[in-house]
Order: structure tokens, then sequence, then C-alpha cells
């Protein structure tokens, strides 16, 4: 018989489960840092886009490329990171029990860490010893500090993520036989993805680029540093995204008054994101010469493995809905969507980033075929790109999941008053990002350049001709930057109500009740060591040749170029 | 009587398979996926033009 997708009428198995109050301090130092480096980089963002459209100038004093690099320092790594951390540390406590004093110290010792990294790279970048943007590719040189404040903002999330990860195996441990809870699932397998990933990052930073910033070597393998960049930039935006599926999968459906489709299918989901979204970084590279064919060709294959996953997200959660709304009384081919709580901000945000991220998967497919990327490589498509996918689809849910997520951790209420201004702050965003995105994409498409600052191309015509278009301009972008600043000064707004004076009371953690085939769970699906070991043969076979061949056949090495951009 | 019950039960059953229905998702995923193919023909075109 087929079970009520409702969860209204699902019998209660055990009481609503709350975050620990000690468990919610933590959660909530992460959230306060990530929202302050929000604002400081919003408004970075604002005066570099004025800047890149040549209606400001920016002062003597603060570059271009400092400000460049300060927006996406703070708001792609810093911002994301800590909530992301706040988010696990509040979800692991409410599904899986307090953490033990031991773990979360250790939560605490990873939150200290990372933050003195944060500083220290912050430093460099305001002392304007570091603009050499958040991808701090070589030859451009930081300040050894930068690099180290790096370093370390990566080991403190590899500690904290130690302690969520033991507090999650403890469960299981605990629990034999038993599948373990959903969110715990989740959180592991993308911090295992991030600690797998990290390798790479940690690897180039503390072999390459410190010693050479310390002049201990005059020069660096770029090809090889880049390469080891990539092999943690791109699952670095699997570590964005798969804690915003994870309010898809889990918030969502109880937000909607539903349960999750399928645990297994999700389960799947997420197994596939380890296994197939790190063997593919050279599709960043199609451009690069120094990789053969064959090992871009291999990794591209492997990109578009990493799709199926994403496809399946996309049909669980509209199943989801579909089948939540036609229970509550939705009928025909589509109105049942009337039945969803439109007016519902913890809905709404992520929604319309679930809808912003179809042209951004779309987009995504086409950077990462081999000759589409010939066309729109290092323009200003990519900028579009990014700004879609971590930019729209993971902030807008991060955005929805700051109106519970806060008032849970600080024991206050999600008030009328406030929901209005999240859906005021979620149209904006969406306006603001659909003129500056949707502007960016098409100058890329003409040949607009990325990473560079205002320029006329010396009054080239094809150039000129490039930003003379009605949306395709200057302006277009410069007025979505506006909207987009507003959007997020509102937000901080918001944020700042929701931690310190909103009404003191009681709110949900929403989260799915067990899907119906939870009992059926594959255990398969939970044998880790399994999936790590199919993960490191599938990024042993994709980059041992090919990193082999650029160390014993290194292209000449290159001095520092540390002057070009200050 | 019986047939009664019966006949509702297997009403109700039709009522709760309807909820279960999925039309609205296949007419979405095929949405997407004709999305997808058309945005990588419309770049793949300009690729062909400017070669």
């Amino acid at each position: 018989m087929l079970q009520s997708n409702l969860a209204y009428k699902l019998p209660l198995t055990e009481e609503p489960a709350h975050v620990a109050s000690k468990d919610a301090k933590l959660s909530f130092v992460h959230v306060v840092v990530a929202f302050f480096a929000f604002l400081i980089g919003i408004l970075g963002g604002l005066l570099q886009g004025l800047a890149r459209g040549g209606i400001i100038e920016l002062p003597a004093w603060l570059g271009y490329y400092q400000i460049l690099t300060a927006h996406g320092v703070l708001l792609a790594l810093v911002f994301t990171t800590y909530l992301i951390f706040g988010f696990f540390f509040a979800g692991m406590s409410r599904t899986h029990g307090a953490f033990s004093d031991r773990l979360r110290k250790m939560g605490w010792a990873g939150f200290i860490i990372t933050t003195i990294g944060t500083l220290m790279a912050a430093s460099m970048i305001i002392a304007n010893e570091a603009s050499v943007l958040y991808t701090f590719y070589a030859p451009l040189q930081a300040h050894y500090i930068f690099y180290s404040g790096l370093a370390l903002f990566v080991v403190g999330t590899w500690v904290a993520g130690a302690a969520i990860m033991a507090h999650y195996f403890q469960w299981k441990k605990e629990h034999p036989g038993e599948p373990t809870p959903l969110f715990g699932f989740m959180a592991t397998a993308t911090l295992i993805l991030w600690v797998v990933a990290g390798l790479g990052v940690a690897a180039t930073v503390l072999g390459q680029m410190l010693p050479w910033a310390l002049g201990m070597t005059d020069e660096i393998n770029v090809l090889l540093s880049r390469t080891l960049f990539w092999y943690f930039g791109h699952p670095l935006v699997y570590f964005w995204i798969m804690p915003a599926y994870m309010v898809w999968y889990l918030v969502i459906p109880k937000v909607i008054g539903g349960r999750l489709f399928s645990g297994s299918l999700a389960r799947l989901a997420f197994i596939l994101f380890l296994l197939f979204s790190i063997p593919v970084g050279f599709h960043h590279q199609l451009m690069e010469a120094g990789i053969t064919e064959f090992w871009k060709y291999i990794q591209t294959v492997l990109t578009f493995v990493v799709v199926v996953p994403s496809l399946l997200t996309a049909f669980s959660i509209f199943a989801t809905f579909e089948q939540t709304g036609r229970e509550q009384g939705g009928k025909g081919l589509f109105s049942w969507i009337k039945k969803l709580p439109w007016g519902d901000v913890r809905f709404f945000a992520p929604f319309m980033g679930m809808l912003v991220f179809i042209p951004a998967g779309a987009g995504g497919l086409i950077n990462a075929s081999f000759q589409l990327n010939a066309v729109v490589h290092n323009t200003l498509w990519v900028v579009g790109h990014f700004h879609l996918t971590v930019g729209t689809t993971v902030i807008l849910t991060f955005f929805g999941m700051a109106f519970w997520l806060i008032p849970v951790i600080t024991g206050r209420r999600l008030t009328k008053s406030m929901n209005r201004s999240g859906m005021v702050t979620t149209w904006l965003w969406t306006i603001g990002m659909f003129l500056m995105s949707g502007a960016m994409h098409i100058l890329g498409l003409f040949g607009a350049p990325r990473r560079t600052a205002y320029t006329t191309y010396q009054d080239h015509p094809q150039a000129m001709s490039w930003f003379e278009g009605i949306f395709a301009s200057h302006i277009t972008v410069a007025i979505g930057g506006v909207i987009l600043t507003a959007a997020g000064i509102l937000m901080f707004y918001n944020f700042i109500y929701l931690a310190w004076f909103a009404p003191k009371g009681e709110t949900e953690f929403p989260m799915t009740p067990d899907p119906d085939d939870t009992p059926h769970t594959p255990a398969l699906l939970e044998n880790w060591k399994l999936w790590i070991g199919i993960a490191v043969v599938l990024i042993l076979f994709a980059y041992t040749i090919p990193i082999y061949d650029m160390i014993v056949n290194a292209p000449p090495g290159s001095p520092a170029f540390n002057n070009l951009i200050r | 009587m019986s047939r009664t019950v019966l006949k509702t039960q297997q009403h109700q059953q039709l009522k709760q398979e309807d909820h279960s229905s999925l039309k609205g998702t296949l007419v979405f995923v095929m949405f997407v996926g004709a999305f997808i193919f058309v945005s990588w023909f419309a770049v793949f075109y300009l690729f062909l033009i400017r070669t």
C-alpha cells in the first residue's frame, strides 16, 4: 500500500529533536563570521563592478585587483565555508545528538585555526601584498603570510571536519545495521570530498608556493601548480553545492509539508559526487598547453558523469514537490504547483536557486566541452556562469537556510515582517543577478575577456562594439551589481535582526521525515571504505601519468610576477 | 454491504495512486534536457561559424 507523503499524516516516532545549546554556540560563531565576511565581500563587489564598467575610478590606495581578490576570497571561500560548517554543526547536533565535549572542543579548535588563517590572508589582501585573485595562480606571487594563512584555513576546516565525521561514525558504531541519518551521511560525503580535494591545494601551497614566496626557490612549475589547484578547485564547487543540495533534499520537503521522495536515491547522488567530482579538474585547463588531449578527454568524460547526480537531484526534488502538492489536493499536470508555500522565504529563496541552476548547469556543460570551451574560455561568460552557480543557486539556498538556522541556534523566531524582508531580498538578488550575469554571458560570447580592469582595448572598434548592446553593456552589469549590493545589505540586516533582535521563541529545525524507502537502504551505499577506495583509484587513474609528465618533463620554471596587477 | 466496502477501498486506492503521479516531473525533466540540448548546440554553432 502506498504511504502518505504528507508530514502531518506520519506517525510521530520520536520527540522533535533540538540543537544542543553548546553546539548551537559553535554553529553561531561560524554564521557570524560568515555574514561579516559577506558584507565586506559584497561591498568589494560593488566597487569592483563599478570600476570595471568605467563608472567610478578607484582611489590610488585601492587597487582593482586587490578589491577583486577580496571580493572572491571573502564570498567564495570565507562566507561559504563558515556557513557550511555552521550548518553542519547544528544539523549534526539535531540529527545525531549533542557532540561530546571532546569533539566539540575539536570543532572550536578547527574554528580558531580557520579564523587565524582567514585573518592572515585577509591582512595581506588589505596590505595589497596578495592581489592574486581568489584562484591565486602562479606566477602571480603573494606574500608568504597569505599562503600560510591559506594553509591554516584548510587545516582548520579539516580539524572541524574531523569532529563532524567522528560524531557521525560514533553514531554508526552505536547503531549497527541501521541506515545512518541522511544528514550525517551527506555531511560526511561532503567532508571526505573536501579533505581529499584539499590535499591538492595543500600540496601546491606548501610544496611550491610557500618555498617560492619565502625565496627558498627562485622559480615555480606553473603548469603543476595550476593542475594541483584545479584538482582542488572543481571539487570545491561541489563542496559549495552539496550542502545546498542537503537543504533541498532534507529541509525543503519538510518546509513544504511533505517528505523526501527517496533516501536511497539521495545517498546514491552523494556517493556519485564523491567519486566523480575530483578526477575532472582538467576541464578547467582545456586551453592549456602541457596536458595531452587524451587526458583532457578522459577527464571531460568523467566531468559528464558527474552531471548525473545533479540530474538525479533535479528529478528527486521535483518529484518530492509533485507528490506533496498532489496529496495536498493539487490536480492536473501542473496545478499542484499552486499548493507549494510561495510566501515562505525558507522555501522560496532556495526554489529560486533551483530555478537558476537550470541555466547554470547547462552553462557548465558548455564550459566542459572542448570546442565550446574554446568559445567561452577566459571570457566574461565564465564569470557570469559562476555567479549563477555559487553566486545564486548556492547563495539563495543559504539565504533561505539563514531564516530558520539563525533563529534555531539563537533561540529566536522568524517573524512575518522578517519573512517579507527575506522575500524582498530574494527577488532583488534574482533580478540583480539576471541583469548582471545575463549581460556577462552575452558579453562573454562576443569575446569580452575576464580578469581585466576597465579598458577600452585601445578603442578597437570590434571590442567597443561588444559593449554597445542595450542589454549586453557595462551599464547593465553595473545596474545588476548595484541591485545585488542592495539585496546583500538587506540580507546582512536580516542576519543582524535574526541573530540579536528577533523575539525569543522556539524555532523548528526543518528535517524531512524518513523517506518511505529508508528501511530498504542498501548497505552497500554506506560502505565508506569501498567508495573512498574507488575515489582514490579514479584520482590515481586520471592524474598519475599527467602529473608525472609535468614533473619529469617540466616546462621552464617561472620567476615571480608580483608587480603586474598591483 | 461488503461489495460497497470493496468499492470504497478500490476508490481510495485509485485516489492514492493518483497522488503518486509524476507526470509533471516527467515534463519538467524533459524541459531541462531540452534546455541543455538547445543551449549546448547554440554555442556549438558559434564555434562552427567562427572556425
